[in-house]
């Protein structure tokens, strides 16, 4: 009840209400009827002219079409959007050689032709009763004498083709008398290189036990703030009687350069890197009887010599009751890996030497060698070495074990 | 009303069928508009209304899509008072922006009980009005509904104004008794 006044009920009434007060409510007056009137057909008038206009847009816009066009597609465009096809297509193929063939690192190498050659072997076969035969073909040149027991040992001739071995990654301008110079040759490398290698770790060979003299050994471990871990021990020299040195430095200047200077043909022992810290260490440290040897480990002195020299005969480091030489400690390390090697693409002053590992690709690099002055030189550097493409390394490994002539074993 | 009806009343003159729509419809138009209207525009914008609902009832009937012309009246204007107390009621009164202070506190204008409550109020108020008799009913409807003076009423009811005012006062009297007998007091 909050109507002003009480008539206003009456406003929104429903239909049957607006019958009762339609009967109350009087006609319109007549300048009511009058001015409503003229009012409604103004309107009634404005909407009609508002309809023509629509109805005169919307007929403008209609077109009326009839009969068909014959539309004749020129019949050149077939043939021409074909050849383009081909022509696009032929490009992008010579485009996605061209970037192949530049990514590729190998260089670009001349196939050799197909020729056999057939070579004798001797070779010692080894067996037992419970072995069954083992073929171990042997290097040109070499008769391999093994020693067993029991043993039986037979001659055998085998055909070695060369297509059988040939590492066919690439093409190859290979020529037998070439590839010949450049396998002996590396294999010399690789040969001397072990020999350097051997003069550090095979510790028991030419020495003489009659000749000996002991160091002690203080050592302390752990660094500076830490508790030390301390060792006594005592260490055993004997005279190194291999004829083939003389003095200790012939020792060091061999290891130099058939191992260091194999694996970085411009090293020198200027003692700027670690290689000359360790020759320093291994041949160039003389100790006398008596003397007592102190390390730490943490201040990196802790150098034993491998070889020293006293009263003018050389001694090697042959026993100690503690702690792994370095020499075992490399010699262990590499235990169980093969370090390999191959030649290929061999001209008169230029191959490439394959080195890989058979234990993964991660260390196996291609380098170029070149003849300097009638001298073989390995381009051991990263800017003409590069790493040995997968595909190569697997290739590689393959012949290793089916024991291809071709790679030379370390 | 029938377009059948319709053709016996014109004689084939589009403006005597205009004529001829208006008095039949006018008052029955008028009235749903004024209903409508009555608390937002004034009697010109009434007549305006009246107006556009008869300018689209003579479109209709002329394209001959009207049946029952008074049922389309009755719709034309309902639907187009709607829109008129929409126009006019949007002019500012009745619209509060969303930033004001009171928004929250306004409460939704479909209030069931106050519906229910008017409606009942509406119908005894239209049967006591009719229980005033002819013309007290039509006077005070006049007066009080459409706010009509004495001497407008007194043309339509061919009596004075004085007259008017008499029967219009004890009518008003009659009409209050008899309210406050069914419990409306205002």
């Amino acid at each position: 009840m909050n109507k002003n006044n009480i008539f206003d009920f009456l406003e929104n009434s429903e239909d049957g209400e607006l019958e009762m007060i339609n009967r109350l409510t009087p006609d319109l007056n007549d300048d009511q009827f009058e001015r409503i009137l003229e009012m409604s057909k103004r309107k009634r008038n404005a909407m009609r002219d508002t309809e023509r206009k629509n109805i005169k847009i919307n007929s403008n816009d209609e077109e009326i079409v009839s009969g068909v066009e014959v539309y004749k597609r020129p019949k050149w465009i077939k043939p021409v959007t074909m050849a383009a096809s081909f022509v696009l297509l032929g490009c992008g193929i010579a485009f996605g050689i061209h970037l192949m063939r530049n990514l590729n690192p190998t260089p670009p190498v001349i196939e050799q032709g197909v020729s056999t050659t057939s070579e004798t072997t001797t070779t010692a076969v080894t067996t037992d009763e419970a072995v069954s035969t083992i073929l171990v073909p042997a290097d040109k040149n070499q008769t391999t004498i093994v020693t067993g027991m029991p043993v039986e040992v037979t001659t055998t001739t085998v055909a070695v083709t060369e297509d059988a071995t040939k590492i066919d990654v690439g093409t190859s301008i290979d020529e037998p008398d070439y590839k010949a110079e450049c396998e002996a040759w590396i294999r010399n490398k690789v040969r001397k290189r072990d020999e350097a290698l051997e003069v550090l770790y095979s510790i028991t060979d030419h020495v003489d036990l009659n000749d000996t003299f002991t160091i002690d050994v203080h050592n302390e471990s752990g660094g500076p703030g830490d508790i030390p871990v301390i060792s006594d021990y005592t260490i055993t020299y004997a005279r190194y009687t291999n004829p083939q040195f003389s003095s200790l430095d012939e020792i060091r200047d061999f290891y130099i350069e058939n191992y260091l200077r194999f694996l970085s043909p411009d090293w020198e022992y200027d003692g700027s890197d670690m290689d000359s810290h360790y020759v320093k260490r291994y041949f160039d440290t003389r100790i006398q009887p008596g003397e007592k040897i102190e390390i730490n480990s943490w201040n990196k002195y802790d150098i034993i010599p491998v070889y020293t020299e006293y009263n003018g005969k050389i001694y090697t480091l042959y026993a100690k009751e503690s702690a792994m030489t370095d020499a075992e400690y490399w010699a262990e390390k590499q235990h169980g890996i093969m370090w390999c090697c191959a030649v290929d693409n061999c001209t008169e002053d230029y191959f490439e030497l394959y080195e890989f590992y058979s234990n993964s690709n991660e260390s196996s690099w291609v380098i170029p060698c070149v003849k300097i002055d009638g001298e073989w030189r390995m381009q051991r550097d990263e800017e003409h070495m590069w790493q040995m493409p997968e595909d190569l390394w697997q290739e590689l490994c393959e012949k290793l074990n089916n024991g291809s002539s071709d790679i030379i074993i370390n | 009303m029938s377009v059948e009806n319709m053709n016996n009343y014109w004689q084939g003159s589009s403006d005597d069928m205009y004529r001829t729509l208006l008095k039949e419809l006018g008052r029955y138009v008028y009235v749903i508009v004024f209903n409508k209207l009555r608390s937002c525009g004034t009697n010109e914008d009434i007549e305006e209304c009246v107006s556009d609902i008869f300018a689209n009832l003579f479109i209709a009937v002329e394209d001959g899509y009207a049946k029952d012309i008074k049922k389309l009246a009755g719709t034309i204007a309902k639907r187009r008072a709607i829109d008129y107390f929409r126009k006019l009621s949007a002019s500012g009164k009745n619209t509060v922006s969303v930033d004001d202070e009171s928004l929250p506190e306004l409460k939704d204008c479909f209030d069931v009980e106050n519906i229910s409550e008017n409606k009942e109020v509406r119908n005894i108020l239209l049967r006591e009005i009719n229980s005033l008799g002819e013309p007290d009913s039509t006077i005070i409807l006049q007066k009080f509904y459409y706010n009509k003076s004495s001497s407008e009423i007194a043309k339509t009811v061919r009596m004075t104004a004085s007259s008017v005012r008499s029967r219009c006062t004890r009518a008003m009297e009659r009409l209050r008794i008899s309210l406050s007998a069914m419990g409306i007091t205002r």
